[in-house]
């Protein structure tokens, strides 16, 4: 549950994370499909409990090959890049991973994330020991951000899910709770895009509303966002569209001055990476949208009468949208 | 005969290929790993050295490792803000990195011909190799020349972090985001 950035806290904990390889010898919970990373890494707490090991513990994986060679090196990540994709899918308050080749002596980070992956050259870790220290110190001990994990999605105790959403005017007080997910992309690459239910709490109002929350690496380039088209939509009257409550881009330490809070967006990592050009890479910036009602999913409705009235409003909002107030452009273009 | 509408179908039959109900055996390595090969052409940049170490300082820096995020107990604040290098220095002073001595390398051997049927196959590289080697380099002391499995690797990683932890003197500890109790009352 949460809201407005007043309304937390920063406390300290001993929880660190370690190496286990229980994932090489059962496929790991919380998938349906059988993959067994070589090794994983988990907190240290999660580790040393008897429940089962499962893809929503799992901070990061790596792969191990007895020796460095262009086929190794090929098919470590192509393995890597399927469980990443699997890891990332699993959790749904993580935008990127940093995962691990180990092969022999070397060792390649890899870093996934919705601009594209980015692999270090391999390092022989005889050679280069400091470099290898700040893989394994950085991957085991850093800040939950620089592991891909939200730091405006917050975990309370027994599993539920708050997000922080900093916003301005009227809206200032409320707290947003995560009830369940609905939605969360299983692409490597593309948009990321996550949706759950939630429950927004205000002050003055009760019960709660019901709403849906969603989170997606947008393109900041495109000139309508959904959030904007929402907003007209909204304001013209259409019937049969979802009322937008609050649209914003969600702020992150920036990767070298860690003071600074940014918009965070797949492009700064980049541009501190000289050689790298904007027209290789996906740029892509993280975006809260938060709208209602909360419908019904079309799996549940009662009856196929019902499933049909559904669409034929569907295809009524779209026509309303497309010859009376938009462009026709804009629509097909987001 | 009469239509019968199922009112909670199952989810496998509307879905085309719903990517997590696949279980067929050997189906991810025959199907989803050339996809996944397919799907990142292109999409994948490899680092040259001096952007990979470039990469590494940006993604965990010293200050965010020892200082600024990651506290440390007991408070080292009085001496000089630990470095990447000075904890590879103490690590030099506990033997985890160094120079090899004559019975590190017989226990090595010895890990060798446990290993049977995978390491002799490799037997005459491995002499080649350490035919070649030189005597006075450096090298992780229990490090992968000697580790051919997974829980090795892992007990390898594991024996390094705490020797880290003992060589800044104190427990690392993570900063976590909590909820004030101020917003208590709403629920």
């Amino acid at each position: 549950m949460l809201f407005h950035q007043t309304s937390t806290t920063c406390i300290n904990t001993t929880a660190i994370r370690i190496w286990v390889v229980d994932g090489a010898n059962a496929p790991l919970q919380g998938s349906d499909t059988n993959r067994k990373p070589d090794l994983i890494l988990l907190p240290a707490d999660v580790a040393s409990s008897s429940k089962p090991l499962d893809w929503t513990d799992v901070s990061t994986v790596g792969e191990m090959k007895i020796n460095k060679s262009p086929n190794t090196v090929k098919s470590s990540y192509i393995e890597v890049a399927g469980k990443t994709a699997l890891l990332l899918y699993a959790q749904d308050g993580q935008h990127s991973a940093p995962c691990l080749q180990l092969l022999g002596h070397h060792i390649i980070l890899m870093f996934f994330d919705r601009a594209r992956s980015l692999s270090t050259a391999p390092i022989d870790i005889n050679q280069h020991p400091e470099v290898f220290l700040r893989i394994l110190v950085g991957l085991s001990h850093a800040p939950l951000c620089h592991i891909g994990f939200d730091e405006t999605v917050i975990s309370e105790a027994g599993g539920k899910k708050c997000v922080l959403v900093a916003w301005t005017g009227d809206l200032v007080g409320n707290v947003v709770a995560m009830d369940s997910l609905l939605f969360i992309s299983d692409a490597l690459h593309g948009h990321g895009t996550t949706v759950w239910a939630a429950l927004m709490h205000s002050p003055n109002l009760k019960p709660p509303r019901r709403i849906v929350v969603k989170d997606s690496w947008i393109d900041p380039l495109q000139k309508y966002t959904e959030g904007r088209i929402l907003a007209k939509l909204n304001k013209a009257g259409v019937k049969g569209v979802p009322k937008l409550i609050h649209e914003q881009q969600v702020q992150g330490p920036h990767p070298s001055h860690p003071d600074s809070k940014v918009n965070q967006s797949t492009h700064f990592l980049r541009t501190l990476l000289s050689h790298i050009k904007v027209s290789s890479y996906h740029v892509r910036v993280l975006s809260w949208l938060l709208t209602e009602p909360f419908g019904q999913r079309i799996l549940d409705f009662s009856s196929l009468a019902e499933l049909l009235v559904a669409f034929i409003n569907y295809v009524l909002s779209e026509l309303q949208c497309m010859y009376n107030l938009l462009p026709a452009n804009s629509i097909f273009s987001t | 005969m009469d239509f019968v509408y199922q009112q909670k179908p199952d989810i496998s039959q509307l879905q085309t290929i719903p990517p997590t109900s696949r279980l067929k055996d050997g189906w991810y390595r025959e199907c989803m790993d050339p996809l996944v090969h397919n799907d990142t052409r292109g999409l994948h940049w490899t680092l040259n050295p001096s952007e990979s170490r470039r990469l590494l300082a940006i993604l965990f820096p010293d200050c965010e490792l020892f200082q600024r995020s990651v506290e440390l107990l007991p408070a080292t604040s009085s001496g000089p803000s630990l470095e990447m290098n000075d904890i590879l220095e103490r690590l030099r002073d506990s033997n985890h990195y160094g120079k090899e001595t004559q019975d590190e390398d017989n226990v090595k051997d010895k890990d060798m011909k446990g290993k049977g049927k995978d390491t002799k196959g490799t037997g005459k590289a491995m002499k080649k190799k350490k035919a070649t080697k030189k005597k006075d380099s450096e090298c992780w002391l229990r490090g992968p020349s000697a580790i051919k499995s997974e829980s090795n690797m892992a007990g390898f990683l594991n024996v390094i972090m705490d020797a880290v932890e003992g060589a800044v003197g104190g427990k690392f500890l993570n900063k976590q985001y909590v909820i004030s109790s101020d917003f208590d009352n709403l629920y």
